[in-house]
């Protein structure tokens, strides 16, 4: 419910769309986190928010849930499962709550299932150690290095940039071909420090 | 500490080098900062590198006996490092290594007889006509009386640079307008003070490229986000006598791949990983301003855009005294609400909220896609989507003033006519002819500029 002494017209809403794994997987199920937030600080809990495929049409409903999300003010969420595309490609759907009328949109990538495995070793280029929670991303695909310096990313048959990055470290990237379920080993090397690190 | 030449502590070191060596090293044609500099200055400068290094010990500053670093392009190694003066943060810029030169030449100073006035301004240069005739002292104000000062030998002008005055530092670059804040302050402010007063007697500036020569340190990415002095060298602490004017420390980006720029429209604008001169003068470009109020100079402000995950990441804690809750850093709910909390000076116009989103999204989009296609910012990791959302202050922040008044070897300044002002003499940031960075530059000339008024003939 709305507190006391609100006008109508300062129900102004915003929303949010998070926690989205992209790529999604064609014919499967997503799952992303949606919250609105009214400027008038209402409560809004039970309150429906529906996610809009391209045309327009409604795929999903979720109900609000009854706290906010940690950290913020007032943003009341939900989980809401929609069915992914059947088309490979980037897609933008909107997002509606009923509450102030808010609108949004985000967007995704959906494709196909994927056939092959590639699992990337990532070590420091001087120490030759592996290294842990480097960012691995091959096309779309993305995974992170485990503890042994070890992330598969299951992708379909094909070319692909690869680009693998942690902070303090360069980026590398390379192009690679993908045709079978394959192991590769990659270098990084560490950032070098800004040139004048003191002030002078 | 970068000066060389045949240092002692570069001899210590093994490490070869020579005034000649130090001079060709500093007018490199193909390093910007050099390009524009008036060599005569920079070959008294090289050959007097050495000699000012010992007068520093000999004055009491102590360097790290560590191996030196290279720095400014040189060819061998030159950058020592002055020991901290003190733990006492009233005594230092948050126990910058610079105190470790300042505070013992002023303890030397004042053991010679040195009487070091922190509470006169000066507010003249009394010549002996309007624009000729002798330099005979300075007129300065304290506690609302005016003092007339006698000069027997010489008036150095030293007052430190010009890029807190907005138009000083417009004549060089009219696209600095009053957005951009000053490395320094608020400890001190660098206003002119002494240039605008020699130019009162006919004194001329020179090396006037210097200042916006698309290098160096003029104009710098800010790397301590969310507060209004975020200069990459400087962090202010909430110890510092200083942080109550300060604000705030900033939050120190290791990576900008956790966030994005956007400009006083809500737009990004460059890749946000680049920190060329480029990144900077599309920080100072347009930014969707069309002049049409009058107001067409400037970038406007920079604000970087960031979600929670990225405070995870970086490890910050987006709460005062990190931040600066005062207009230089936001929170909020949702991106849309996040551009309507954006309220500083220095925004003219609200951030319309459709345009943050669609920013937001299409960065997304990006992330999605691994490849930013609309500014190249290499592998974009990391979309900006969990709540809560954050702005922060980014826009560049000014630091070098590398121009001034003209001077000659001997460090006395200049006419417009191109004759020597008698009794006056310029140095450090005040002076201009060479576009050095910090402190090689205004401790040689400095020591050469009280040399010469010191033997000058009393008047």
């Amino acid at each position: 419910m709305p507190p006391k002494d609100v006008e109508a017209g300062e129900h102004r809403t915003s929303i949010a769309v998070w926690d989205l794994v992209s790529p999604l997987l064609i014919g499967r199920t997503a799952k992303v986190k949606v919250g609105a937030k009214c400027a008038a600080g209402c409560q809004l809990t039970d309150h429906r928010v529906e996610i809009h495929d391209a045309a327009g049409k409604t795929i999903a409903r979720g109900g609000l849930g009854g706290t906010p999300w940690p950290g913020t003010s007032g943003l009341y969420w939900a989980d809401v499962e929609f069915p992914a595309p059947a088309e490979a490609g980037k897609h933008t759907f909107s997002v509606t709550s009923e509450h102030g009328g808010a609108h949004s949109e985000f967007s995704f990538v959906a494709v196909k299932s994927p056939d092959h495995s590639l699992t990337i070793q990532v070590h420091d280029k001087t120490t030759k150690e592996t290294i842990a929670d480097v960012e691995v991303r091959l096309g779309v695909y993305r995974s992170i290095t485990d503890a042994r310096g070890l992330a598969t990313v299951d992708v379909p048959k094909g070319s692909y940039a690869l680009t693998v990055w942690k902070l303090g470290y360069e980026l590398f990237s390379t192009e690679l071909s993908v045709d079978d379920t394959t192991t590769i080993e990659v270098e990084i090397a560490v950032e070098p420090e800004p040139e004048q690190p003191y002030w002078m | 500490m970068p000066l060389g030449g045949g240092t002692s502590l570069q001899k210590k070191y093994g490490i070869v080098d020579s005034a000649d060596q130090v001079y060709l090293d500093h007018t490199n044609h193909k390093n910007s900062e050099f390009r524009y500099c008036d060599r005569d200055l920079v070959r008294m400068w090289a050959d007097e590198n050495a000699a000012t290094f010992e007068f520093l010990i000999e004055n009491g500053v102590k360097f790290n006996d560590e191996k030196p670093e290279m720095v400014n392009g040189g060819s061998v190694p030159r950058l020592f490092i002055a020991k901290v003066f003190s733990d006492d943060l009233a005594e230092t810029i948050d126990g910058r290594p610079g105190s470790g030169l300042v505070r013992p030449l002023e303890k030397s100073a004042r053991a010679k007889g040195v009487e070091i006035l922190l509470k006169h301004k000066m507010t003249r240069v009394i010549r002996e006509n309007a624009t000729s005739g002798r330099v005979l002292g300075i007129s300065a104000t304290s506690e609302n009386k005016t003092v007339n000062i006698r000069a027997r030998k010489g008036v150095i002008i030293a007052t430190g640079g010009h890029t807190s005055n907005v138009a000083f530092r417009r004549m060089f670059d009219p696209r600095l307008t009053e957005e951009y804040q000053v490395a320094g302050e608020p400890w001190t402010k660098q206003n002119a003070d002494g240039e605008i007063l020699a130019m009162d007697i006919g004194a001329s500036l020179w090396g006037t490229s210097n200042q916006s020569n698309d290098g160096g340190r003029s104009v710098t990415k800010t790397r301590h986000i969310g507060v209004r002095y975020g200069y990459e060298n400087l962090r202010w602490e909430p110890k510092s006598p200083m942080f109550q004017q300060a604000g705030g420390s900033g939050l120190t980006v290791r990576s900008f791949q956790n966030l994005i720029l956007v400009n006083q429209m809500g737009e990004r604008f460059w890749n946000e990983m680049d920190n060329s001169y480029a990144f900077l003068s599309a920080c100072l470009g347009t930014n969707g301003n069309l002049g049409r109020d009058g107001k067409a100079n400037g970038g406007g402000p920079i604000w970087a855009i960031f979600d929670s995950d990225a405070v995870v990441r970086e490890k910050w804690n987006p709460k005062p005294p990190n931040v600066d809750l005062n207009g230089w850093f936001f929170s909020a709910d949702t991106i849309a609400d996040l551009a309507g909390n954006i309220k500083n000076p220095y925004q003219r116009r609200p951030i319309p909220a459709g345009v943050l989103e669609q920013t937001v999204n299409k960065y997304n989009g990006f992330v999605d896609a691994g490849k930013d296609s609309e500014f190249g910012k290499p592998g974009p990791m990391y979309k900006i989507q969990k709540p809560p959302f954050y702005a922060a202050w980014s826009t560049p922040i000014l630091h070098d003033t590398l121009t001034g008044l003209k001077i000659n070897t001997k460090c006395q300044v200049i006419d417009r006519n191109n004759q020597v002002i008698p009794g006056l003499y310029a140095c450090g940031e005040s002076a201009g002819g060479f576009a050095l960075h910090g402190l090689p530059r205004v401790t040689v000339f400095g020591r050469v500029a009280g040399r010469e008024a010191a033997s000058a003939n009393a008047s």
